[in-house]
C-alpha cells in the first residue's frame, strides 16, 4: 500500500500548481489523473494526422504572475514575453478593427471620436478591475475566520479606490454591477468594439450583453494577465498542451509524481478526516491531506458523497449552476484561410466575430430556451499561423470557440445537431473567408457533452459552475468552503470551481496548496 | 404519495416538482381530526385553537378537572395534528442515523425513542419521537413540517419518505386508569408494554398500533390508527373508561402535565432553526437541555461538525434548566435576573404545580448562570390585581427536571386504579 502526504486530484494546471507548490514544501505528492495525459482542459491533441490543436481552452489570457514566479514556468519551458497577440473584431464589410497591445491600447480602424472615448474607457475599465484582482491571490474570508491578511488587502483595496478620488469611487460603485451593453453605449459608436466587449463580457457565462452585472465579466477578464500585462493574450506555440507540459515539468522536478490513466472512485474518509483516495480499479491510497483539483460537484456528490456531509451543504452544492454553453470546433484546413480585409500579420491574432451588441444578445437569447442561434458569436485562433510545426506544410489548424451553444439542448446533442452548428459555424466563415469550406480535411466539434465527457467536468463547463455575482469570491463553490477547506477535514478543493474561477491562472491550486501549507496538514 | 429518494448529483426541475407534489397540506387551509365531532359534543363552547393546521381543543369544558383527569383518572387527548413522517426501505436505519442525534442502530424493532435533530450550524431544527417498527419501517412525529428537509437528507440513501399526517390519527390515553382502560377495552396484552415498547392490536377489521409513550410524565400509551377506524376506537375506549373516569382534555391540561414531567416544546421553550428570524435565537441540542441524545461515536451526522466545535470553543451561550420560585404566583415569561439586577435569562413555561406542590418553571439562561452561577437567582414577575401590576422579585432555585417523577409511569405491568 503506498502512501502520500498530499492527493491532488486531476492534472489539470490548478492541480499541478497545488501539486507543484505542496512537493516543494517537502511533502511526498501524486497528482492522480483518470484521462491519458494531464493538461486538464488545456490540451493539444491532434485532430487528424500531422494536425495538432488546443482541444479546449486555446487562449492564456490571465495567467497568474506568482504561479508563473512560484513553479518558475519559463524556466521550464512557456515562453510568454513578446508573444501577445491582438484581437481582430472581424466586420461583414472587412473593414475589421484591429485592438492591439494590451486589450487594445492601441486600435486601428476606429475613428477619432471613438478612439479618444475608447482609451478613457479602457483606462477606467482596467482600474476597476485592479480593484478586483487583489483579491485573486488571498484567500476568501469565511465566516468566524479572523483573516487579517484578507482583511488588510480589503482595507488596501477601500484606501486605493478612496485615493483615486470620488469620481472615480462614484464610477466604480455606479458600473460594478451594470450590465456590459449600457456601459458601452453610453461613450461608444463603434459596433465591432461594443461587440467585442459584450462578447468578452460573456463569453463562458449564462448571460448576454443586457443581462444585470454583465461587466462582471469583463472586469474578470481584465483582472487578468500575462507576461505582466493586464488584458494581452497568447497563443502559446505547440498549443495549450506545451504550456501544460510546462506546469508538469514544475511539478515533477519539484518532487510530485503523476499517476494518469487513473480514476479515482471515491475519497476515503475516516471519522470525517480524509485518509486517501480509492481507484476505479479498487486501490487504496493513503495520504495526509487530499487536494481535489476537479468539479466541487464531483468531488462532493461522487467521490466523497451525501452521506459525509450535511444537508444544508449538499442543497448548496446540488444547485451549483453547471450547464455550459461553450462549444468547440477544430478544424484542419488543406492551406491557411483568407479571410477578406484581414492583414497577413493578423493570422496569429485572436478573431472575434461579435459584430455588434445586438448579434451577441441575439446569440444568448434562445439559448435560455435552450436553442441555438442561427448565427452564434465565436472566437477563434489559427494555431499553426503561430507554429508552423502544428500543421503540415502548407496546411492550417483553426481552433473555434462558439458562444451560447446550450448544454441542454433542446433536441439534444446528437450527429444532426452537432452537424447543424458545424454548418452554421461553417457558413459564417465563408461569407469572411470564402472557399474555406472546400479546405476543411477533418474537424471536430466539441459541444458542452463532448467537454464534459472528455474532461470530467459537469455540464462541460469552462469554469465547472456559473462564474456569477452569487458565486463569486465567498460565495464560490458555497459559501462556507470558500477558504479551499471542506466540511471534512484534511480535504481541501481548488479549480475552476473555486475562487478566483476558471481560466488558465493557477491561482486557486496556488492559494488552495498555502491553505494547506497554513494548516500544517500532511506534514 | 411516497417518494423514492432525489435523483442525481444536481437539484433539477424534476426534483423541484416532485417535492411539491408531496406538499399539498397547505391546500386545505384548516383541517378538522376524525375526532372533531366527538370532542365537539363534549365541548361547553367553541374553546378551538390552531394546532398545525388543524381545529384542536385548548380545553374541552373546564382546565381544572381535565389536569385532575390526567393525574387521578384517565384523559383521552387528540395528537393527529402531530406531523408523521413514514420512512421505509432498506437504508432507512443509516438515513435516520445521518439524521438525527442519537444511535438509531441501538434501538431495537418495537421501540419508541425520543429524539432531535439539527441543521448543519447544529441548530435544532425540532425534536420528535421516532418509532421503530421494523428493522426497515420507522415513523418520524414532530412539531413541525419538515419534509423538504428529509427529501433533500435522503439523497444517496434507498429509502422513501411519506407524510402521514392526514391519513394516520393518534389518540393519547394517559393517567392511572388508562391500563385498566385498555383491558377493559379488549387490549389485554397491552399490560406487558414496558415503556417506549409498541405493539399492534386488532380493531375491526384493521389494526391499532399502541405505544406506551406520552407527554405527561404519568402512566399512559399513545394509540395510532387509520382515519377510517379512528371514530370507533374512539368509542371503543370511551365506554371502556366511563367507570374508570375517563374524560376528554385539551392543550391546557396536558401542558401543565408536560411542564410537571420536564418536558420542552418547539417554539414554546425554544426557538426551532427554521422558525427563528433572529440570528441569536437559534439553539444548539446543549443549549436546550438536549446534548444527551448526542452520540459522537456514531458515524456523521447533520451538524455533529458544528456541535463539536460549539463544545471544542465554548460555542453554546445558553443553557435550559428547571426553577422552583418561591411563592404560588407562576412565573410565566418572566425575566430571570442574578443578584436581583443583571437579566441572565426568561422563563419560557411556569404552572404552580398541583401535584408537586410548588410553583415550577422552565426557562433559558445565558451562561454561565444556571452553569456556574447557580446562586442568588431572581425572577420578576408581575401579578395583575385588580388593574394593578404588583412587581414580585422571587427567589428561585435551579432544580433537577422533571418536576414530578411518578412511579406508576414506569412501573411494568402497570398497577391497577
Amino acid at each position: 500500500m503506498t502512501s502520500y502526504d498530499a492527493l491532488v486530484i486531476g492534472a489539470g494546471h490548478n492541480g499541478m500548481t497545488a501539486a507543484a507548490v505542496l512537493a516543494k514544501s517537502g511533502r511526498r505528492v501524486a497528482v492522480i489523473e483518470a484521462a491519458g495525459e494531464t493538461g486538464g482542459m488545456a490540451r493539444t491533441v491532434e485532430l487528424s494526422p500531422g494536425f495538432k490543436v488546443s482541444q479546449v481552452a486555446h487562449l492564456l489570457n490571465r495567467l497568474n504572475a506568482e504561479v508563473v514566479q512560484a513553479l518558475e514556468l519559463e524556466k521550464h519551458g512557456l515562453t510568454l514575453k513578446n508573444s501577445t497577440v491582438p484581437t481582430v473584431c472581424l466586420s461583414e464589410t472587412g473593414e475589421h478593427l484591429v485592438m492591439k497591445g494590451a486589450y487594445g491600447d492601441a486600435a486601428d480602424g476606429l475613428n477619432r471620436a471613438n478612439a479618444t472615448v475608447w482609451q478613457e474607457l479602457r483606462r477606467r475599465l482596467l482600474f476597476q478591475s485592479s480593484l478586483l484582482q487583489r483579491f485573486i491571490n488571498t484567500t476568501p474570508v469565511q465566516p468566524g475566520a479572523s483573516a487579517p491578511g484578507q482583511k488588510f488587502q480589503a482595507a488596501r483595496t477601500a484606501l486605493q479606490l478612496k485615493l483615486s478620488g470620488k469620481e472615480e469611487m462614484r464610477q466604480f460603485l455606479r458600473m460594478m454591477l451594470m450590465c456590459v451593453a449600457d456601459v458601452a453605449d453610453e461613450d461608444l459608436s463603434d459596433d465591432r468594439l461594443k461587440g467585442l466587449l459584450s462578447f468578452d463580457a460573456t463569453l463562458g457565462v449564462h448571460l448576454g450583453p443586457r443581462s444585470p452585472t454583465s461587466l462582471l465579466g469583463l472586469y474578470y477578464r481584465l483582472a487578468g494577465e500575462v507576461a505582466g500585462e493586464r488584458g494581452a493574450q497568447i497563443v502559446p506555440k505547440g498549443g495549450m498542451g506545451s504550456a501544460m507540459k510546462a506546469f508538469h515539468v514544475a511539478a515533477e522536478r519539484a518532487g510530485a509524481t503523476f499517476r494518469t490513466g487513473c480514476a479515482v472512485r471515491k475519497i476515503l474518509i475516516e471519522r470525517g478526516r480524509a485518509a486517501g483516495i480509492v481507484t476505479a480499479a479498487g486501490e487504496e491510497i493513503r495520504a495526509g491531506c487530499v487536494v481535489s483539483a476537479i468539479s466541487p460537484v464531483t468531488t462532493f456528490m461522487q467521490l466523497v458523497g451525501p452521506r459525509e456531509l450535511d444537508t444544508g451543504f449538499v442543497r448548496d452544492t446540488r444547485s451549483i449552476r453547471t450547464r455550459g454553453n461553450v462549444s468547440k470546433l477544430n478544424l484542419a484546413l488543406d492551406r491557411p484561410p483568407e479571410f477578406d480585409g484581414l492583414q497577413p500579420d493578423m493570422q496569429t491574432a485572436r478573431i472575434v466575430c461579435a459584430p455588434s451588441i445586438d448579434r451577441v444578445e441575439q446569440g444568448f437569447n434562445p439559448s435560455k430556451y435552450g436553442e441555438v442561434a442561427d448565427e452564434p458569436c465565436f472566437e477563434m485562433v489559427f494555431p499553426s499561423a503561430s507554429d508552423s510545426t502544428m500543421a503540415p506544410a502548407g496546411a492550417a489548424t483553426v481552433s473555434i470557440s462558439i458562444q451560447n451553444t446550450p448544454y441542454d439542448l433542446k433536441q439534444g446533442w446528437n450527429a444532426s445537431t452537432r452537424q447543424g452548428l458545424r454548418e452554421t459555424i461553417i457558413r459564417q466563415l465563408e461569407r469572411l473567408a470564402p472557399g474555406i469550406g472546400k479546405s476543411i480535411v477533418a474537424s471536430e466539434l466539441l459541444a458542452p457533452v463532448d467537454i464534459e465527457a472528455a474532461c470530467l467536468a459537469p455540464g462541460g463547463h469552462w469554469h465547472h459552475g456559473e462564474l456569477q455575482i452569487d458565486r463569486m469570491y465567498a460565495l464560490r463553490p458555497v459559501f462556507g468552503a470558500a477558504d479551499y477547506r471542506s466540511p471534512i477535514d484534511n480535504l481541501y478543493i481548488c479549480g475552476a470551481g473555486t475562487h478566483p474561477g476558471g481560466g488558465i491562472c493557477g491561482a486557486s491550486g496556488l492559494n488552495a496548496a498555502r491553505e494547506v501549507i497554513a494548516d500544517n496538514t500532511g506534514n | 404519495m411516497a417518494n423514492r429518494s432525489t435523483s442525481g448529483i444536481l437539484n433539477t426541475q424534476v426534483d423541484r416538482d416532485r417535492r411539491f407534489a408531496l406538499q399539498q397540506h397547505f391546500l386545505i387551509p384548516q383541517r378538522r381530526t376524525p375526532f372533531h365531532e366527538r370532542i365537539a359534543a363534549l365541548m361547553s363552547g367553541g374553546h378551538w385553537y390552531d394546532w398545525a393546521g388543524y381545529d384542536a381543543p385548548s380545553f374541552i369544558a373546564d382546565e381544572e378537572l381535565e389536569y385532575f383527569a390526567i393525574r387521578s383518572t384517565a384523559a383521552l387527548f387528540d395528537i393527529t395534528p402531530m406531523i408523521k413522517y413514514r420512512i421505509e426501505g432498506p437504508d432507512a436505519e443509516s438515513y435516520l442515523n445521518r439524521l438525527t442525534l442519537r444511535d438509531v442502530s441501538r434501538q431495537k424493532p418495537g421501540k419508541v425513542r425520543y429524539t432531535a435533530w439539527c441543521d448543519d450550524e447544529g441548530y435544532v431544527l425540532d425534536d420528535g419521537t421516532l418509532f421503530r417498527f421494523t428493522e426497515t419501517r420507522f415513523r418520524l412525529c414532530c412539531q413541525d413540517r419538515h419534509l423538504p428537509w428529509l427529501i433533500d437528507s435522503s439523497l444517496g440513501y434507498d429509502i422513501t419518505i411519506e407524510e402521514e399526517t392526514d391519513t394516520v390519527a393518534g389518540l393519547a390515553l394517559q393517567g392511572p386508569t388508562s391500563a385498566a382502560i385498555l383491558v377493559d377495552a379488549g387490549f389485554a396484552d397491552a399490560t406487558s408494554l414496558k415503556p417506549f415498547d409498541i405493539a399492534e392490536f386488532d380493531h375491526q377489521n384493521g389494526t391499532v398500533t399502541l405505544s406506551r409513550t406520552g407527554f405527561t410524565g404519568d402512566l399512559g400509551y399513545e394509540l395510532w390508527v387509520e382515519n377510517d377506524l379512528a371514530v370507533s376506537l374512539w368509542d371503543r375506549l370511551w365506554s371502556a373508561g366511563r367507570m374508570r373516569g375517563i374524560r376528554a382534555v385539551g392543550y391546557s391540561a396536558l401542558d401543565r402535565t408536560r411542564i410537571e414531567a420536564g418536558f420542552i416544546v418547539a417554539n414554546g421553550d425554544f426557538v426551532t432553526s427554521d422558525a427563528a428570524l433572529r440570528p441569536d435565537r437559534a439553539r444548539r441540542p446543549d443549549e436546550i437541555g438536549l446534548g444527551w441524545m448526542v452520540d459522537l461515536n456514531k458515524h456523521h451526522f447533520n451538524g455533529k461538525r458544528a456541535i463539536v466545535e460549539a463544545r471544542q470553543n465554548n460555542g453554546d451561550r445558553f443553557v435550559l434548566v428547571g426553577l422552583d420560585i418561591e411563592g404560588n404566583e407562576p412565573a410565566e415569561h418572566a425575566i430571570v435576573y442574578h443578584a436581583k439586577t443583571r437579566e441572565v435569562g426568561l422563563v419560557s413555561a411556569a404552572i404552580w404545580s398541583p401535584t408537586a406542590k410548588c410553583n415550577i418553571a422552565i426557562a433559558s439562561l445565558k451562561r454561565p448562570y444556571g452553569v456556574e452561577y447557580k446562586e442568588n437567582l431572581w425572577v420578576e414577575i408581575y401579578a395583575f390585581r385588580e388593574l394593578q401590576y404588583h412587581k414580585l422579585m422571587k427567589r428561585v432555585r435551579v432544580v433537577e427536571r422533571p418536576f414530578v417523577r411518578l412511579s406508576r409511569r414506569t412501573k411494568s405491568p402497570p398497577g391497577e386504579f
